[in-house]
């Protein structure tokens, strides 16, 4: 079982590495090698070892075949000590990067602006362990085996507690309640495997070594036929160390399969809004000379019967229409946004003027850290606010709420997030799926294009951001723009 | 995944329940005893076990299967095992007062260091210079192979050494990766068996008889044996009567073994000659007269400095034991 589940966590996080071929996943995809090689190579030694029971090796092997043929792999100690060194001590060091590659709190970025002194450690016990050197070692002194062994334990659990701490740290400094949720699903996959390996960890690579030798098998002695592992126990603890891997690869599984929906999603989007930006390109340059050629002509008339108000009023419709036709255009096409440095407070409050204008008695409550710059082309980024709020103004009034809507902004790991929230219906999954598409529109109205949420999206990946959606507990939705970090938060004065 | 993972929970929770009250209810006294997975380690046990010995004395006997001696003491230190078989080489955790010996099981001629003829060894330990040979560091394969290596003028620094475990060493001379390997029965009779008339035994325990006898004994821990005085007598009492069963039954005796290990009965069947196996009366007698007591005399000299040799073979042996349970 244990075997099947490594090899299964294995998998999951090469086929991880595959769809997604950035850091966080190949220092996962590494980890798990590191594991793959230290679990195997502990199921080798046990197998070859012997003491367990019918059900402890269902539980490791799940068959008999499985465990003679463990037992019968022609490997020297050497290679085989050599492997689970190669396991024992790379995997807490890599599972210390993973951790640390998920985290953003001051002393993360510290370690991880510092990495390079994560690898003393390990690397000298590794090199300890490098076979010839570790023979030389053991026949120097018994006591200095004692302490390589006491010296490699503490590492390996100390790394362990490190990577744990710093995801719990990390979970603890978050404040969106989103990326807590989501945190807590990537930081399953870093515990269920340091549990996996915390259980079996205590195996050393001396005792592999020095397999046969009497007088240092009871110096090391044998982690697994332990007196704390009572088989009740034992028992429990191989099936916590199943549980976990179990929750781990559900949790790749996962993190796989949001990324592949992310993906197929992005593709379904693209592939719609080049359909969609054609089309309205065909359709502006087929109407728009002719709107023009007909506003001309309107304004002619009106010169020459200004007392005619029904002329004046073709006039305006006539100015409203090629607006909108402008705004569609502007919306399909793809802009290239020009970004600068710029403070977001009053991108905010222009937003908010863009909203009010439309709303005039919407009622909008700010709040956030002042003096935040961000990357930004100020004009576009108001715009996509601007169809936020207007979508959460409308959502309220259409579930008859009274609250005003809500908008936060503050730094967040390693986004500055703008968070609107509305008192409406929120937005079931279908109807999420598809309020990024271009022409989707849920409102029964002439004014909108169904251009807004595509627009904003489009708007928000040009400045290298992203949107989430959450439902609020207390009924209703909220947007949260995340856009880019610029290093640490600049504020006012510099 | 919250429901996911406290159903994870829950089933965790109840598989441990059901596995830590699923053992059989059983009467008597449960004894957990290590072997190691040979005919010679089992043969008095599961003769005991099937002919009802153990039964009519009380005891349920669970078998746990071990590769080697000193681990099952390790395991005994820990509380996992009662009672184990150890062969020559764990004698010395012995003598040095890891654990007692209750109960002689046998001489053995099981060690052997094998060649193959392809690769250019000969029945002269001299062709062993610079092959290839497998051995478990530590283990009387290891003795074998120096003493055999001895006897040309040769040492370990002559030789390609490779140190393997038990396991490794057949499978690496049955693929012939080896040119020759210093091992012990059952994994010698897999090697001879598979490689045909290519394998041959350069040395075996009969080679070396006046250096060593390679005693095979059943031991207990010292505080165990306090503890559970009576108990013990009963094992040894039902472990006779298998002796004394597969003296007169070794074909139905080879059987049981097989079955136990999940091997084949004539691989367990021609291990039947790696021992001169006593009966109970027999053994007694050897008791009575001293030749046990003089034979693991020998055994330890031949440890030399690795073992206390100050140390009376009566501080390590229950001879108490082994007469008890013979009244």
């Amino acid at each position: 079982m244990l075997l099947i589940l490594t090899v299964l966590i294995l998998l999951c996080s090469l086929i991880l590495l595959l769809i997604r071929r950035d850091r966080r996943c190949t220092l996962i995809a590494l980890t798990c090698v590191s594991l793959f090689i230290f679990i195997f190579s502990i199921l080798t030694y046990i197998a070859k070892k012997g003491g367990i029971g019918s059900s402890v090796s269902w539980m490791l092997y799940a068959s008999d075949r499985i465990r003679v043929w463990f037992q019968y792999r022609v490997v020297t100690l050497e290679t085989l000590g050599f492997i689970t060194a190669l396991g024992r001590y790379t995997f807490p060091l890599l599972l210390v990067l993973t951790c640390l590659d998920m985290a953003y709190f001051d002393s993360a970025l510290w370690m991880k602006k510092h990495f390079w002194l994560l690898f003393i450690i390990p690397a000298i016990i590794f090199t300890c362990y490098i076979p010839s050197l570790f023979r030389y070692l053991m026949n120097l002194n018994q006591g200095l085996l004692r302490f390589l062994v006491n010296f490699s334990r503490l590492y390996v659990y100390g790394y362990v507690i490190l990577a744990l701490a710093v995801i719990v740290r990390e979970y603890f400094s978050i404040t969106l309640y989103f990326f807590k949720r989501r945190f807590i699903f990537k930081s399953l996959i870093p515990a269920a495997l340091a549990l996996i390996f915390a259980m079996y960890a205590m195996q050393d690579p001396a005792q592999i070594y020095l397999f046969y030798h009497n007088e240092y098998m009871f110096l090391l002695g044998l982690w697994y036929l332990s007196p704390y592992f009572s088989p009740l126990l034992y028992t429990v603890v191989l099936f916590g160390s199943i549980a976990s891997g179990i929750a781990g690869f559900i949790s790749l599984l996962r993190y796989v399969r949001i990324n592949i929906d992310e993906r197929n999603e992005e593709i379904t989007l693209k592939r719609n809004a080049s359909l969609a930006s054609k089309g309205v390109s065909m359709f502006i340059h087929g109407t728009k000379n002719e709107l023009l050629a007909m506003s001309i002509l309107l304004r002619r008339i009106s010169v020459r019967h200004p007392e005619d108000e029904d002329i004046l009023k073709a006039c305006e419709l006539s100015r409203q229409l090629n607006e909108r036709l402008e705004e569609l255009h502007l919306a399909a096409r793809n802009r290239a946004a020009t970004l600068s440095l710029c403070e977001l407070t009053p991108v905010i409050e222009s937003a908010r003027e863009r909203t009010c204008a439309r709303y005039p008695d919407a009622e909008i409550r700010i709040s956030g850290t002042d003096g935040l710059y961000v990357l930004a082309d100020s004009g576009s980024l108001k715009e996509a606010i601007a169809n936020i709020l207007i979508n959460a103004v409308e959502a309220s009034r259409d579930a008859g709420s009274s609250d005003p809507v809500l908008l936060e902004y503050r730094p967040e790991r390693l986004w500055i997030s703008i968070k609107i929230s509305d008192s409406g219906k929120g937005l079931g999954k279908k109807q999420l799926r598809q309020i990024y598409q271009p022409f989707y529109s849920s409102k029964n109205s002439s004014q909108n294009w169904g251009m807004g949420m595509y627009y904003t999206l489009n708007c928000v990946k040009a400045h290298l951001g992203s949107i989430k959606y959450e439902k609020r507990p207390e009924g209703g939705s909220s947007f949260i723009i995340l856009l880019p970090r610029t290093g640490r938060p600049l504020t006012r004065g510099e | 995944m919250k429901k996911l993972i406290a159903m994870l929970l829950i089933v965790t929770l109840a598989l441990t329940s059901v596995f830590a009250s699923g053992a059989e209810e059983t009467t008597g006294d449960t004894v957990r005893v290590a072997y190691m997975t040979n005919y010679a380690a089992l043969c008095s046990v599961m003769a005991g076990i099937e002919t009802g010995a153990f039964a009519d004395e009380g005891i349920n006997v669970e078998l746990v299967e071990f590769a080697d001696g000193p681990t099952i003491i390790a395991a005994m230190e820990s509380g996992s095992i009662d009672i184990g078989y150890i062969g020559h080489g764990a004698h010395s955790l012995c003598i040095n007062g890891r654990a007692k010996i209750f109960a002689f099981s046998h001489v053995g001629n099981g060690d052997a260091v094998i060649g193959l003829r392809s690769h250019g060894v000969t029945e002269d330990p001299a062709s062993l210079a610079g092959k290839s040979i497998g051995y478990a560091s530590g283990t009387s394969s290891e003795l074998i192979l120096r003493w055999t290596l001895e006897e040309a003028g040769l040492t370990m620094d002559d030789v390609v050494a490779y140190e393997m475990d038990a396991a490794a060493i057949t499978s690496a001379m049955s693929s012939g990766s080896l040119d020759a390997c210093a091992n012990w029965s059952p994994a010698t009779f897999t090697i001879l068996d598979a490689m045909g008339d290519d394998a041959f035994i350069i040395s075996d325990n009969v080679t070396f008889s006046d250096r060593s006898a390679s005693i095979a004994s059943w031991i207990v821990m010292n505080d165990w044996a306090e503890e559970n005085h009576d108990l013990l007598v009963r094992f040894t009492r039902a472990l006779y009567k298998g002796m004394d069963y597969r003296a007169e039954h070794i074909e139905e005796t080879a059987q049981w073994v097989a079955t136990q290990l999940g091997a084949s009965y004539d691989t367990i069947y021609a291990q039947r000659g790696d021992a001169e196996w006593l009966t109970s009366a027999e053994m007694i007698e050897q008791v009575k007269d001293g030749t046990i007591e003089r034979m693991y005399e020998v055994q330890k000299q031949s440890f030399g400095d690795s073992v206390d040799q100050s140390t009376p073979v009566s501080d390590y042996v229950m001879f108490d034991i082994m007469l008890e349970a013979a009244e």
